[in-house]
């Protein structure tokens, strides 16, 4: 799976002063990548991660993902794009605050229609793996920021996506969970061979990423492969 | 007898065997009473379509705010892959949940109310003289029949299912984008 974006552009306020959210952003991104896009606030990161994920749509250029531009889709293709191609990790964790953890990972395997039986065991695969299998019957509200966001990457995880955006994932936690929370990540990237896209400003996210794509003002302005 | 057949078949009957006699009907009796039934029964009906657009109007306004308080929810369902189709459907089947539950609460008070009634009476005796000269007894006893209970509560079930119809497109109108970032 390949990520590809071309001269990719969100413009607001196109009648009056436009403002460029992204300024022309050309990358690609290989299979089983950990990469981190860095900047201020404000630089566009957010935006270029929702546009990856075809949760936005861009004003110009387009996004490939293994040949096919996501900005011809219409919305009911980007759904199931999405949800057959991308996980994804939020900020605020953005878990469903009804459900239980183990209900909130297999949630997404039952949009996928996958067999009860597959689903049970791998949903209980991954909570282990993150570390959530004494909390699989506790709702969001009784759990810790890390122990939610484990559960949004298990979640992420779930329907076995070519790749994880994450969304600052580490900005609600303190130092411990943030550790725990890259361990896993890092884990999950190389057992799994999932490719991770994450925002950050977090230098301990940074430190551990494999290449860090640093935007200014909606532009790439350094792309480095440690 | 209530029923108009048999009313005229009994009539008929009857002025078979006095033929001296002229035998008449209530309705032919006073037909200002007829009239006056006839008035009520429109009047009801206008009464019941004015409480079918309150409970539009009452449906409207509990799913949009259920809908509104959920907004970053939904928007997290659509990004992590439920269709706007599946969003919809949800929706109209909270919708109906919810008609299901309260059906049954409504339809019981009625009962039980008209079956109070039925037994005890509504004791009208301050009005008598006004009831009398229209023919009325003292004491009414109401009865609903069965079919009017099955048609209240379908007209419910549908008004509710119309009532869901806004709410549910304004869910799947929503851009996830917008959702997810909404504090």
């Amino acid at each position: 799976m390949i990520i590809e974006t071309h001269n990719l552009s969100k413009i607001y306020d196109l009648d009056t002063v436009p403002v460029y959210a992204l300024n022309s952003v050309s990358l690609s991104v290989e299979k089983g990548e950990f990469t981190a896009i860095v900047g201020p606030s404000g630089s566009g990161k957010t935006t270029l991660l929702n546009m990856i994920g075809g949760l936005d749509s861009p004003s110009e250029g387009f996004v490939k993902i293994d040949g096919n531009d996501i900005s011809q889709m219409s919305e009911n293709e980007l759904i199931n794009f999405r949800l057959h191609n991308i996980g994804f990790v939020f900020q605020s964790y953005n878990l469903i605050p009804v459900l239980t953890a183990k209900e909130n990972v297999e949630f997404t395997m039952l949009l996928q229609n996958m067999p009860k039986n597959e689903m049970e065991e791998y949903s209980m695969y991954l909570l282990k793996e993150v570390g959530l299998a004494e909390h699989l019957h506790k709702k969001p509200s009784e759990l810790s920021g890390g122990q939610q966001q484990r559960v949004a990457v298990a979640r992420a995880l779930a329907t076995k996506p070519a790749f994880i955006l994450a969304d600052e994932p580490t900005a609600n936690l303190d130092s411990v969970s943030t550790s725990q929370l890259l361990d896993m990540m890092h884990k999950m990237n190389k057992d799994e061979e999932a490719t991770f896209i994450f925002s950050t400003h977090d230098q301990r996210v940074i430190n551990r990423a494999e290449r860090v794509i640093t935007l200014e003002d909606g532009r790439i302005v350094k792309d480095e492969k440690k | 007898m209530n029923k108009q057949k048999e009313v005229l078949a009994f009539q008929t009957f009857l002025s078979g065997l006095q033929s001296e006699y002229i035998v008449e009907n209530w309705r032919e009796l006073a037909p200002e009473l007829e009239y006056i039934i006839e008035m009520s029964s429109a009047s009801l009906f206008v009464v019941q379509f004015i409480i079918m657009i309150a409970l539009i109007f009452g449906i409207i306004n509990t799913m949009l705010m259920s809908v509104l308080e959920r907004f970053k929810e939904l928007g997290i369902l659509m990004a992590v892959g439920m269709t706007r189709r599946k969003v919809f459907v949800m929706i109209m089947t909270e919708t109906m949940l919810l008609a299901i539950t309260a059906a049954p609460f409504g339809f019981a008070i009625s009962w039980l109310t008209i079956y109070f009634l039925g037994t005890y009476g509504l004791d009208l005796s301050a009005y008598s003289d006004g009831l009398s000269q229209w023919g009325y007894d003292n004491v009414l006893y109401p009865s609903v029949d069965a079919e009017s209970y099955v048609n209240v509560i379908a007209g419910v079930f549908i008004t509710a299912l119309v009532g869901a119809i806004y709410p549910a497109i304004k869910a799947v109108r929503l851009k996830p984008v917008e959702a997810i970032h909404k504090i």
